[in-house]
């Protein structure tokens, strides 16, 4: 089964600037992009459905800035098979339409992919739209919220969260899944993987090589943005023992805070 | 007069409010407020509490959203009605089965979508202006949208409009059926994992664990005081690693970002990641043994104890008040 995982590079830029160069963190202040947790969770997912089965290849496909190579190398140290770097100025700034038109585009130049894994929501933006938008435009049945993924017979087996419940769904391929970002281990590159994936070949995709036009593709335009630190809130301290128990019951049942 | 429409899956009284502040949003504008109700069967008892929170009109489609093959039929639904009937703005109540659902509608019309808002506003030149928190809550973007209609989905429990108001009772009500779904997905299994405990999205009040908790069973003493109280449990990252509770509780930026009247952190420590899908609380309440977690200067108050002995007493006290 071939597989093709969508990832999402997240500038941590923003946050890498208020680290004092000295700090333990340091060494974070060079770092541009980072892979999304989910898609790395989602990456996992398909390495171990194709290691489980002996057979089908793995793609990771971006659309990020050229300084996302190191990112994507690392998931090709990982154990992916190829790497997919739609890479072009043009699609800077795609809103969540433009990205799933975009994507759509690229799937069409690869052979037929019977899985497409993407991470329910990105860290930055978090909408979980993507996904949603590549399985409508690519016509593919859709499952978000996917905890767990399993092979059974030519079927696939998910383990999703369902609205107070865990559902456990069997479906055949193509599908497209959101994959939850999971706590479980993702694996490290290898010695051998990241030999592997320093010598293999990016495949690089500009606008140009896409049947699809980015520009004015957004359909939203973002206006402004402002930074909101979480405000602290005292922290006041509550005598422990049944007292406090009595003034948190009080507060749950609508009181105000005393 | 051109529609402002607020899509719905079963309305709770997290939705019933959100009706009532998309009423005044409507009427800012001369736009007359459509509530699309998706469900498996028409509810006519829900039509006078909706009209009573502002709907002036009331489709319902018939769908059963928690089938996962009725995604492409609704969505399809959707579309048609949008095309026949050009609403100036479609908003959708982001919360559970219906999250899917706003995005697929956004790819079948080529609109744009704003994702999760917290705040609706009206602009003379660029029409809704979308206010939604990326970053967990560490920023915050407004969007306009460069389509028509303006397609956005909101945060449930934020945008909260008084009701009931003295709206008129007598409002019409379209119902309207879906093509059945092809067959793709198959439930094998459903395990209700929560008994009636609201989802974590809508909870007023919520319980979470982390690692200090301890052990599994000690989630059992969590799920007493949502019982009690009718809240929801959520769990800490840590605690979700730790296997003391599902991935579904997880609350935080890559899990549930929660906006209850009331947080109650039992043994959680505090990480950035946590604390950002945590601050739109109204009142954060820590449980913790240390002094010096970070979660401390995050919270309203600060309980410096065994979170699980807590725990006991708070339960001990609610049923004191509450005999089951």
């Amino acid at each position: 089964m071939d597989i093709l995982v969508c990832m999402k590079l997240i500038s941590v830029r923003r946050f890498a600037d208020q680290i004092p160069s000295d700090s333990p963190a340091g060494c974070m202040k060079n770092r541009d992009l980072t892979a999304n947790p989910a898609d790395l969770t989602a990456l996992e997912a398909a390495l171990r459905l194709r290691d489980a089965e002996g057979s089908g290849r793995v793609t990771v496909m971006a659309m990020a800035p050229a300084s996302a190579e190191p990112v994507l190398r690392r998931c090709l140290a990982m154990g992916a098979d190829a790497a997919l770097h739609l890479c072009d100025m043009r699609f800077a700034g795609a809103d969540t339409i433009a990205t799933a038109g975009a994507l759509r585009a690229a799937v069409g130049l690869l052979p037929p992919q019977e899985l497409i894994l993407c991470g329910q929501k990105s860290l930055d933006s978090s909408t979980g739209h993507v996904g949603a938008q590549l399985a409508w435009l690519l016509g593919r049945p859709f499952l978000p919220d996917v905890l767990r993924l399993e092979k059974s017979g030519a079927a696939l087996t998910m383990t999703c969260a369902a609205d107070g419940a865990t559902a456990v769904i069997q479906a055949a391929p193509p599908l497209l899944l959101s994959l939850r970002a999971s706590p479980e281990l993702v694996r490290s590159p290898t010695i051998p993987g990241l030999r592997r994936g320093l010598r293999a070949d990016i495949r690089r995709i500009t606008a140009g090589d896409l049947p699809f036009r980015p520009e004015g593709s957004s359909r939203t335009r973002t206006l402004t943005t402002a930074e909101h630190p979480f405000p602290p809130r005292g922290g006041r301290l509550l005598s422990d023992g049944p007292a406090a128990a009595e003034v948190l019951a009080a507060i749950l049942k609508g009181g105000s805070e005393p | 007069m051109s529609g402002f429409w607020l899509v719905l899956g079963e309305p709770c009284p997290a939705s019933l409010s959100l009706v009532s502040a998309c009423r005044t949003l409507a009427e800012e504008r001369g736009l007359r407020l459509c509530v699309l109700r998706i469900a498996p069967e028409p509810a006519p008892a829900e039509i006078s509490v909706l009209a009573a929170a502002g709907a002036a009109h009331v489709v319902q489609i018939r769908g059963d959203l928690g089938d996962f093959n009725a995604l492409r039929p609704v969505t399809e639904r959707l579309a048609a009605l949008v095309r026949e009937r050009s609403p100036a703005a479609v908003i959708f109540e982001n919360s559970g089965p219906l999250a899917a659902v706003g995005p697929s509608l956004a790819a079948a019309l080529d609109c744009g979508i704003t994702a999760d808002c917290t705040g609706l506003r009206w602009d003379v030149e660029l029409g809704l202006i979308q206010i939604r928190p990326a970053f967990g809550d560490w920023l915050t973007a407004e969007n306009c949208s460069l389509t028509l209609p303006c397609l956005a989905s909101v945060r449930p429990n934020v945008l909260r409009g008084e009701h009931p108001q003295n709206f008129s009772a007598e409002i019409p009500v379209e119902m309207l059926d879906t093509e059945r779904g092809e067959a793709h997905f198959r439930l094998l299994r459903l395990l209700r994992t929560d008994g009636d405990e609201p989802g974590l999205d809508k909870a007023e009040l919520i319980f979470s664990g982390g690692l200090g908790m301890g052990a599994a069973g000690s989630f059992a003493l969590l799920h007493e005081l949502a019982a009690l109280t009718g809240g929801a449990v959520g769990a800490s990252r840590a605690a979700v690693a730790a296997g003391l509770a599902s991935g579904a509780r997880q609350v935080g930026q890559t899990g549930t970002v929660v906006r209850p009247r009331v947080y109650v952190a039992f043994g959680i420590s505090g990480a950035v990641q946590h604390m950002s899908g945590i601050m739109g609380a109204g009142t954060i309440i820590a449980v913790n043994t240390d002094p010096h977690a970070a979660i401390r200067a995050f919270s309203d108050l600060f309980i410096c104890c065994d979170c699980v002995g807590f725990a006991e007493q708070l339960r001990d006290v609610l049923k004191k008040e509450k005999p089951l």
